[in-house]
């Protein structure tokens, strides 16, 4: 069974590739999601990626309101305003910093249905809309210490480390295909220092024989003082 | 003065990683405390141990649900001796491609990985911390991962992510209670386990295995004694993270 659906998923990829891009001339369109309930933390990448010239959208996803029909429904009506969806950046974090044994399993799902499970429907609604132009860009955002979480940090270090898998899956799934999969580890939490922007912008623009899959991001300050 | 506890969760066929690391613990003294979701299954474990003049006992559980994950430490601490290792070893790895991933496939991932890690993570914490210090260690809990804990693959969107949760909870977890001399590790298990799992597939599972060649599977007996060594060398050195594949798997 599961070697017949890797068989089956290898054969209709191939198909897929054979597949000429669709000639889309709508104007480009660019959605920046913003997780959880915090103050928001894309408007740099809004206006940068506002002047030069895409459609940007700017959305905060509700905690309450996670699912695939929500979800969509942003993708649709911005389809409906005729733009086609070219770069898709999720921003923003959800947890609390405490001890492992203060962790509530009902908040961690809940904190894991803001981030995790909302990248997942994120993700699936763009690159939907994005196989058929063979192009498109995807950026999820994680925090600071997704790749070693400290003490008091179990809780956001699993949902980014759930992000940054996720991120990795599509990139080795949709890569080939021409859809841009990247992930930005943010390794301070404000990030008001640093161009952050320009970062996503420059991404955005990477040509497809030079893509990159990670960044960390970090300033001056912070590693000071992580080296003492 | 009674045996101290070997708690394994996730306990199924002789031939998986569960049982064998539950055999390994018996063999070495302690009083291995089974969860699994088949009694049949367990019942056969725990009849190899007491054969062999071992000590054991088994809880039929489901440790994605609060109430079972508590009883579970009920259990244990109606043993009245230490729990000084602790083994979570579930999670199934169900490939799927990512646009076929309903929000049932992503949250159940997630229930098995991190939800019961992090409930069972908690209950061995708060009980290892009564424990006295023997030489500085009060208890080892040891995280079942896969290479998938490291790095996202098509078709395993959902348990990579789930993988590397709990990945990083016992990352975090290490960090915080080292300095009271519990160790928190995780086991990369990277390849196919020559066990029951994948033969329970049928006869391509059984392809699986012969498509590795000699020595190309993992041997659940000889992957417990990664285990046992991650526990048993504390505190001269301590193990956080280490690896185990077959001599030829490409990585």
């Amino acid at each position: 069974m599961i070697i017949q659906k890797i068989l089956k998923n290898a054969l209709r990829e191939n198909i897929n590739s054979l597949r000429p891009a669709k000639v889309d001339k709508r104007d480009k369109a660019a959605i920046v999601f913003e997780l959880g309930e915090r103050e928001p933390s894309g408007d740099s990448i809004v206006e940068r990626f506002r002047r030069e010239g895409l459609q940007t959208y700017h959305k905060t996803l509700p905690a309450t309101d996670i699912s695939v029909d929500a979800i969509s429904g942003i993708y649709d009506q911005i389809q409906k305003d005729n733009f086609s969806i070219d770069a898709v950046i999720v921003v923003g974090s959800v947890g609390q910093e405490q001890s492992f044994l203060d962790i509530d399993v009902d908040e961690l799902f809940s904190e894991w249905q803001q981030t995790c499970l909302s990248c997942f429907y994120i993700g699936q609604a763009a690159v939907t809309r994005m196989q058929p132009n063979k192009r498109g860009t995807v950026i999820f955002t994680s925090v600071a210490d997704v790749l070693d979480p400290g003490i008091g940090r179990a809780s956001i270090g699993s949902q980014g480390a759930g992000v940054r898998m996720l991120s990795q899956s599509l990139a080795r799934e949709f890569g080939p295909h021409g859809i841009h999969v990247s992930h930005v580890v943010m390794g301070n939490d404000d990030a008001s220092s640093n161009n952050q922007g320009g970062i996503y912008w420059n991404l955005y623009q990477q040509n497809r024989t030079a893509w990159t899959q990670e960044l960390i991001m970090n300033n001056q300050r912070r590693l000071a003082e992580a080296h003492g | 003065m009674n045996k101290p506890i070997a708690l394994i969760v996730g306990v199924g066929d002789r031939k998986g990683i569960g049982a064998a690391i539950s055999a390994k613990a018996a063999s070495e003294g302690m009083h291995v405390v089974m969860v699994g979701r088949t009694q049949q299954k367990l019942k056969l474990v725990s009849d190899e141990i007491k054969a062999a003049g071992g000590a054991s006992s088994v809880v039929i559980a489901d440790c994605t649900k609060q109430s079972n994950v508590k009883e579970i430490f009920t259990q244990v601490s109606n043993l009245n001796a230490d729990l000084r290792l602790v083994v979570y070893n579930t999670g199934r790895n169900m490939p799927a491609p990512f646009l076929e991933h309903s929000t049932r496939i992503i949250e159940d991932h997630w229930k098995r990985c991190v939800k019961g890690g992090t409930l069972v993570g908690q209950g061995s914490v708060r009980t290892m911390l009564n424990n006295n210090a023997d030489n500085g260690h009060r208890g080892t809990i040891i995280y079942t991962g896969a290479s998938a804990s490291l790095r996202g693959k098509p078709l395993f969107s959902g348990f990579s992510a789930a993988k590397a949760g709990i990945r990083a909870i016992a990352q975090s977890m290490s960090k915080e209670f080292s300095p009271q001399g519990i160790n928190v590790a995780n086991v990369i298990v990277d390849g196919v386990v020559d066990g029951g799992l994948v033969k329970s597939v049928g006869s391509l599972g059984h392809y699986l295995i012969k498509s590795k060649g000699k020595d190309g599977a993992l041997l659940p007996d000889e992957v417990a004694k990664a285990y046992w060594m991650i526990h048993s060398e504390y505190p001269h050195t301590v193990i956080s993270e280490l690896d185990v594949r077959p001599f030829k798997e490409v990585f």
